[in-house]
Parts: structure tokens; C-alpha cells; sequence
């Protein structure tokens, strides 16, 4: 009655073949596409489906590395009479979001047609605070003024409700210290350092497949026997059904292949009633943004640098002949 | 030609002892390209052997700026010779690019979907 077939619509997974569905070789499957699940102010959830690992791990290495974004590099220390060192503090300068969303207009430094700095390739910030009518102040991102009229600043947290979060603390200053410095943002990517990466989080991963054999489960079962197959499972995939008194499966999304259910079921002599494996043709991402950029920005331009990779490589190929035999 | 081949980002040599064989090498690239490419070329039936390699991690380091390589060392194509290993490398980036355009400009139709009357920023 509560077949193979009945679950596996139940959870979606009406087309989907066991373990690697690459068989046909992998252009076997239909268009690749990009679904988005949710997309937030900060975070983007999206399925890529009918591609294989390779495009997958590209896309999620080049949002990691490979998404240039503004920075602070260079920090120059006119004054500084608080507790922490001159290094300490420029790393966490470093560290700061910036708003990149005008990054293309800028070159990296190293490529740039100019000597040593210039409008094209850096961006100046000036960074003074004295504290000298209280006890301690707090040094944050506001205290950061640029010095020219470019479009990169640091950047403004907002909540869901669109209210705006404090600013990002730099470090506190006690009566009569003070800080004075000259800061440069310059373009880089994650590669160089990672606090020119995009991304807080970008992380992926192939979408589980649960199935359970109802019949044999809840006829070679007792009852208490099934509520310990629920509870066993560490993300609660099961569920136990009161009127039926039978194991369903609840969410077959969040199983991390622990196995647990399947050493269950050897023990119980069921080893064909569960089945858990992974799809191999579509991936479920999760990229987290620093601020800098919006998260469907972020993974638009690692998609354009790809391309650009690979329009490279096939121009540059064409010289070598079309049939060098 | 060795100089000239220095300051190219894209070299593909053939290999002298087998033919239809030879070797792409890609400077400033890893494996995000290198998996990428070399698995595209798997999918064309005509290509009997594609693999690639990093042939030390460290380079990356001391050669980012200046020669990171990565070695693709694809193919021997099949006897006909009807296709040659650049023309194969050619038709798989060709491949990829169409396919993640279109990638591309379905994710900023749904972003749009998405996002709706709010603007960006």
C-alpha cells in the first residue's frame, strides 16, 4: 500500500534514480539551470541543477577566491597612543566590508598604468579619533571618512526589519590616547587575501535521497522498535506517526548520510528497506555575503568570470589551427 | 619561440611521440578551471584520455603574480584524426561558456523576480 513508488513522490523525488544518476553519461540530463530557493539582503539560497561536481566546485571556488572586491591594504600611522600596536590595528582595518559595488570601475594595483597609487586603482580614507571628554571611546567604522568622492565606504549592516545595526568596533580608546591614520582601500580578490573574499559562507552540497520501505518497516517491526528507528536519526528525517502508528519520513532534506539508520536496519535484518544516497546532478548552495556585494551579485560575477576564463581559452586555442593533424 | 611562449597565458603543445596527443598549459589558473576543462573534454566521445594537474601547490604561491601553471594534459583523439586536441579544447570551453550564460541570465531574471520593486543597493 505505502510502496516504493507512493514515497518517493511524497518527497519529491519522483524522477530520481538511485545512487549515481550520471549513467548516460553526464549530458545525459536535461538544460543546466539555476533555481533560487531564497534571497535575502545577505544570504542566497539556490539550487543548481543537471550540471556535474566540476561546475558546481568551480562556481563555489571562484565566489570564494575569485570575486574582486575593495579593501583596505595600506595603513599609515601618524599617531597612535592607544594600548594595541600599529600591525594589530591595521590588520583589523583590513578586515573591514567595504561596499564594492563600483569595484569594476577600479584596476588592480599591480596592473595599473600608474607608478605607485592613483584614483584609478586605490581609494583614501582618513581615520582620526581622540578621546579627551571621557573615560573610554569606542573607535568604529564610522570614524572612517573618505577623502574622496568614490563610492566605497564602509559597509552598513541592516537588519530584517531595515532598521541599521551598530557599526563595526575597531578597537576602544582610553582618556587622552589618540589615533591618527591615513588608510588606502585598494581592488583584490580572495586569492591574494582572504579579506578581500565576498563570501562569509559559500558552501554547497548535493541534495540527500531517503527512502524507506513503509510495508517492511512497520510489519517487521513492534512498535517500540519503530519509535527507536525515528529517534535514532541525529537530523529527524523520521517521523513517527501517531494514527497509523508507522515511520514516515518528515524531512528527507536534512540527512547528512550518518548511516545510523542503515546500521539500524542491518542489525534488524531490513538492509533493503532503507536506502540513502545523494543526487548527482543537482546541488544545493548556501552564499552568505560580507555586505560588500549583494548575494546574487556575487555568484552573477563568478559566473561572468568563468566565462571570461574560458572565452579566453578558446580564443587564445584558435592560433593553434583547427586541424593540426 | 620560447620567449614568445613565455608571455602567453594559453600554451598547448603537441607531444612529439604520440599523435593527436599534446599538452595545455594554462599560467595563473588552478583547479577551479583546470577540473572544469578537463571534465568538459571527457564528455566528447571522441577524447580518449584527459587529465590535469598542479604540479606543486607552492608554486601557486611564488608564481600567482608571475607564472602559476597548471598543466591540462589532454588527449589522445581517436585515429581518424578528425578531430584534433585544440579543436576539442576549443568546442568544450565553447561548451561551457554558452552553458553558464545561460546560467547567468536566469539567476538575474529570478534575482529580479525576487527582489522586486526594491532597489539594489
Amino acid at each position: 500500500m505505502y510502496g516504493m513508488e507512493q514515497i518517493n513522490t511524497a518527497t519529491g523525488f519522483a524522477n530520481a534514480k538511485f545512487g549515481s544518476s550520471k549513467g548516460q553519461g553526464a549530458k545525459g540530463f536535461d538544460e543546466p539551470e539555476i533555481r533560487i530557493l531564497e534571497l535575502s539582503k545577505y544570504v542566497i539560497k539556490f539550487e543548481l541543477l543537471n550540471t556535474d561536481l566540476s561546475v558546481a566546485n568551480s562556481l563555489r571556488r571562484i565566489i570564494i577566491a575569485e570575486v574582486p572586491t575593495m579593501a583596505i591594504d595600506l595603513v599609515e600611522v601618524k599617531e597612535n597612543t592607544s594600548a594595541l600596536h600599529d600591525e594589530f590595528i591595521a590588520h583589523r582595518l583590513g578586515l573591514i566590508p567595504l561596499q564594492s559595488f563600483n569595484v569594476d570601475q577600479f584596476n588592480l594595483s599591480d596592473q595599473c598604468a600608474c607608478s605607485s597609487m592613483c584614483a584609478q586603482c586605490s581609494v583614501q580614507f582618513k581615520l582620526h579619533a581622540v578621546c579627551s571628554d571621557r573615560d573610554q571611546m569606542e573607535v568604529n567604522t564610522r570614524h572612517i571618512q573618505p577623502l574622496s568622492d568614490a563610492p566605497i565606504i564602509p559597509v552598513q549592516y541592516v537588519n530584517d526589519k531595515g532598521i541599521e545595526e551598530d557599526p563595526i568596533l575597531i578597537m576602544k580608546l582610553s582618556k587622552n590616547q589618540q589615533l591618527d591614520m591615513n588608510l588606502v582601500a585598494r581592488k583584490g580578490n580572495g586569492k591574494i587575501h582572504a579579506k578581500w573574499s565576498p563570501v562569509a559562507t559559500c558552501q554547497m552540497r548535493k541534495e540527500p535521497i531517503v527512502e524507506i520501505d513503509q510495508d517492511k518497516i512497520n510489519r517487521d517491526l513492534d512498535i517500540e522498535k519503530r519509535k527507536e528507528f525515528v529517534a535514532l536519526c541525529p537530523r529527524e528525517v523520521f517521523a513517527f506517526n501517531d494514527y497509523r502508528n508507522a515511520v514516515e519520513i518528515e524531512n528527507s532534506d536534512k540527512c547528512i548520510q550518518c548511516i545510523e539508520c542503515l546500521r539500524f536496519a542491518q542489525a534488524n535484518n531490513l538492509e533493503r528497506a532503507v536506502k540513502i544516497a545523494e543526487r548527482e546532478d543537482k546541488f544545493v548552495f548556501t552564499v552568505e555575503s560580507t555586505g560588500v556585494l549583494t548575494p546574487e551579485d556575487i555568484v552573477s560575477r563568478a559566473l561572468q568570470i568563468l566565462m571570461r576564463k574560458l572565452y579566453e581559452l578558446g580564443t587564445q586555442m584558435k592560433k593553434y589551427g583547427v586541424n593540426a593533424d | 619561440m620560447s620567449d614568445f611562449l613565455q608571455n602567453q597565458r594559453v600554451i598547448y603543445a603537441d607531444d612529439s611521440r604520440v599523435r593527436h596527443q599534446g599538452i595545455l598549459t594554462i599560467k595563473q589558473e588552478d583547479h577551479s578551471l583546470g577540473n572544469l576543462v578537463r571534465h568538459q573534454l571527457l564528455e566528447n566521445p571522441r577524447v580518449k584520455f584527459s587529465g590535469y594537474r598542479k604540479p606543486h601547490p607552492l608554486e601557486e604561491h611564488v608564481e600567482i603574480k608571475v607564472f602559476l601553471s597548471i598543466f591540462l594534459i589532454p588527449f589522445q583523439v581517436q585515429t581518424n584524426g578528425e578531430v584534433a586536441p585544440p579543436t576539442a579544447i576549443i568546442q568544450a570551453a565553447d561548451q561551457l561558456y554558452k552553458m553558464l550564460q545561460k546560467l547567468n541570465e536566469s539567476l538575474l531574471q529570478q534575482a529580479q523576480l525576487f527582489r522586486g520593486d526594491v532597489t539594489m543597493l
